[in-house]
């Protein structure tokens, strides 16, 4: 397993089970600034997914993920901005994009 | 890609963690392709959404022909951490999303589909006897891959929120 970045720590959860705790707080905003994304629900949820992807990647695919408490992040209290349909729809590609900068630390 | 879950598969779930229902606790799942006829037919296709394709039988007169490296009933996915390897909660915004692993088919022997108009949803059920359907996902087109080629399907998820 690859370092994991500072917005993630390995951690056992309430139910037991080893988990990747991320702190959207230092995690969003990184990823928003690497893609140049504005804080709405297209750049949020776009955020969301690359956490998701590294963690996955870092961990081969196998891990559970906690996404802490910070209810500034929550989709619902955003504008809507491309909206999350488009950003699940885009995912891939700027996903690609941004194998090219390097994994924060 | 476009997804949608079905009723039927939200009311499995609950039955299963709620009351433990035998009947509605799947041993596995699997993911099959159908066309783009949906749950209609090929001259009045009808998309495939949350009410009108609870179970296989809705639309498996659909599916892609067997042959070429497709098999009926498509691939089995077992109900464990390797075949559904991501697993999220997202506190801030009340959804928990499971992942489940790549799958993929390789066309050989010619096309894949073997004939007709290609795949154009994919249908995640569970191997229950009535094979309730979990999630619907929309391919964006008509997919056919040519002999040798893969058909791939990345990152297919379930949201609970």
């Amino acid at each position: 397993m690859a370092t994991l970045p500072k917005w993630a720590m390995l951690r056992t959860d309430t139910d037991g089970q080893e988990k990747v705790f991320v702190d959207p707080n230092l995690a969003y905003p990184y990823y928003l600034s690497q893609l140049g994304l504005e804080v709405d629900r297209y750049g949020v949820e776009v955020a969301f997914l690359c956490v998701v992807r590294d963690i996955q990647k870092m961990f081969n695919g196998r891990v559970d993920i906690y996404i802490q408490p910070a209810p500034q992040w929550a989709l619902a209290k955003l504008p809507n901005g491309l909206g999350i349909a488009k950003a699940h729809a885009d995912i891939d590609l700027l996903y690609a994009r941004l194998q090219s900068f390097s994994v924060q630390v | 890609m476009a997804s949608s879950t079905s009723t039927r598969g939200r009311y499995a779930i609950l039955g299963t963690y709620f009351r433990k229902e035998t009947a509605l606790t799947p041993g596995g799942f699997a993911v099959a392709l159908i066309t783009a006829a949906g749950v209609g037919t090929p001259g009045s296709p009808i998309a495939p959404n949350s009410t009108n394709c609870r179970v296989w039988a809705d639309c498996a007169a659909n599916e892609i022909p067997a042959g070429n490296g497709y098999t009926s009933g498509g691939i089995i996915i077992q109900a464990n951490n390797t075949d559904w390897p991501s697993f999220v909660e997202d506190t801030n915004n009340n959804r928990a999303i499971i992942g489940m692993k790549t799958i993929s088919w390789t066309a050989s022997g010619g096309n894949l589909p073997a004939s007709g108009p290609g795949a154009a949803y994919a249908i995640l059920m569970d191997t229950t006897p009535s094979q309730n359907v979990i999630g619907i996902y929309d391919l964006g087109g008509n997919r056919i891959v040519s002999n040798s080629q893969q058909l791939v399907l990345q990152g297919l998820e379930y949201i609970l929120g």
